[in-house]
């Protein structure tokens, strides 16, 4: 058995409990093709080392596992689309952004696809998971302080991306470029 | 509803796995089959295969030599659905190693970010090391005398591990590194380029990003100039110091170096570019990747001609950082350094 695993009964409870956050946070960062699969080896990895957590502090731990996971994707696709850049291999590397594969009609969503990563990921966190601001640093592995600094500031560039058009002249103040512009 | 974390939350309300049943399955299936993520083939397996290896040499994502036999499979093998990976590796799935090549300009240093992708559930990573082809090993937090060391190595919980080493050219390396529960991977071997093809390519790539020009918008006489970070926010744990570049829009596109120099004892709240900037909060900063840029805007002022540097403090209350921050000689201008060695 694991070193600190749970029961096949536990991982089905913590499955019932969980499953729709941590789905959501992994389609709100990788799409539908990838979030089930992350979303079943975040429950993996819970499997071998959840039962040390404390009950209350699961969720965020199933979330920054989910968040470990999906930037690990994340990653190897950027690995692969840089290969494939530089060597111009078109067919075997290419693939697409899959967060490009969610529906963008929504405007949110539309809206969430013009920040940065890491915008992404704190605001899909606190609104998939609806975290505290605690458990969001303990997701985010950084204080519940700066936790809520980032969430502010992504929180703001979330605002200013649905309430104004991508086009605009800069404002003054520090403003991040999308990833997209790189 | 104009709270847009609530319209976030509205937009993936009614977002769930298609099938919860055949999620859990997949779930029950991979744990049957001894899968965990970052550990491709199982604890158990003894596999011997090809590490994927990408050396990434510092600006503009130039691609040195790598070794390159596989890359890591996306699904699981042995889930139902999905094709059978054939083994490549033991854990992690792969390991990326960065090379950072401003340090070299800078320090004769390289920074090799070795990525340990584990399973993200923790810092499981413990034991580390660097083989030289002449046979010394590098210990993980050890100094070794002689003309290569590990400066730093530390984890993270998504298994980053960074070190410095001193930069020999066409010095093959090679790396093996084991979490604290696995079998750790197959070695690989890589092979710095030489210094003066790094040189070379750094400043072909600063080249390529060039100076970008930004006329201030009418009547709002906010002068943006590209901030592009030279290091990765996990290198700004371990070195104390980032390097950012404020290529000024002006009409003589003159580019000048602003060095941020962090300083991991002082608990400042904000980015001091002067007292006329806004603040830059330490979280975004650490957020950023290599090559991100930042825009920062000087509303009514104009940009400064010439070469200028900035000191920059910011705080730093989001992670420890065991020691003190290094000090770094990174010259004001690493073109001309480059150049001359060129």
């Amino acid at each position: 058995m694991p070193r600190a695993g749970i029961t096949e009964e536990e991982l089905e409870d913590l499955f019932r409990q969980h499953v729709d956050s941590v789905y959501r946070h992994c389609w709100f960062s990788l799409g539908e093709l990838e979030a089930d699969d992350v979303t079943s080896e975040v429950f993996i990895v819970a499997w071998d080392k959840i039962g040390s957590i404390p009950d209350g502090a699961r969720r965020a731990w199933l979330l920054s596992v989910a968040r470990g996971l999906v930037a690990n994707r994340l990653r190897s696709r950027k690995a692969r689309q840089d290969l494939a850049k530089q060597y111009a291999i078109q067919a075997a590397f290419q693939e697409p952004d899959p967060a490009e594969a969610i529906a963008v009609a929504d405007d949110v969503r539309s809206a969430l696809l013009t920040l940065r990563r890491s915008d992404r990921e704190i605001l899909t966190l606190v609104a998939t998971g609806n975290l505290s601001q605690a458990e969001l640093g303990k997701a985010l592995n950084c204080t519940s302080k700066a936790a809520g600094v980032r969430l502010s500031r992504a929180r703001a560039r979330l605002d200013q991306a649905l309430n104004q058009p991508p086009q605009g002249d800069p404002a003054p103040g520090i403003r991040p470029r999308m990833e997209a512009a790189r | 509803m104009t709270d847009p974390i609530s319209r976030l939350e509205a937009a993936g309300a009614g977002v769930r796995p298609p099938d919860r049943a055949a999620t859990f399955a997949k779930t029950q299936a991979g744990i049957a089959s001894g899968y965990r993520p970052g550990h491709q083939t199982g604890r158990a397996a003894k596999v011997t295969g090809v590490v994927v290896a990408v050396a990434v040499v510092g600006l503009g994502g130039y691609f040195a030599a790598a070794s390159l036999g596989g890359q890591p499979s996306p699904t699981p093998p042995g889930i139902a659905g999905t094709p059978t990976a054939t083994p490549v590796n033991t854990s992690p799935t792969s390991v990326q190693l960065k090379e950072q090549a401003l340090e070299a300009l800078a320090a004769d240093n390289l920074v090799w970010t070795i990525d340990l992708w584990g399973d993200a559930s923790g810092p499981d990573w413990k034991t580390s090391w660097l083989t030289t082809t002449d046979g010394s090993v590098m210990l993980t937090q050890s100094y070794t005398e002689g003309d290569i060391y590990l400066e730093d190595l530390e984890h993270e919980s998504d298994g980053v591990i960074t070190s410095t080493v001193v930069h020999h050219p066409n010095r093959t390396w090679s790396t093996q590194s084991f979490p604290a529960d696995s079998e750790g991977i197959t070695p690989f071997t890589t092979t710095i380029p030489k210094r003066v093809a790094l040189l070379k390519e750094l400043i072909e790539a600063a080249s390529d990003q060039g100076v970008e020009s930004k006329p201030p918008g009418e009547g709002a006489a906010a002068w943006c100039f590209p901030i592009t970070l030279e290091r990765l926010p996990t290198e700004m744990t371990k070195m104390g110091a980032i390097e950012a570049e404020i290529c000024l829009d002006s009409t003589t596109a003159l580019p000048v170096l602003f060095t941020a120099t962090y300083n991991n004892q002082a608990l400042r709240n904000a980015l001091l570019l002067s007292s006329s900037q806004p603040n830059l909060y330490l979280p975004d900063m650490l957020t950023q990747q290599e090559g991100d840029c930042w825009e920062v805007g000087l509303p009514d002022q104009q940009p400064p001609a010439g070469t200028c540097q900035a000191s920059v403090q910011w705080s730093w209350a989001t992670r420890s950082v065991e020691r003190d921050p290094l000090a770094l000689a990174i010259p004001p201008d690493y073109r001309q350094v480059a150049l001359e060695d060129l």
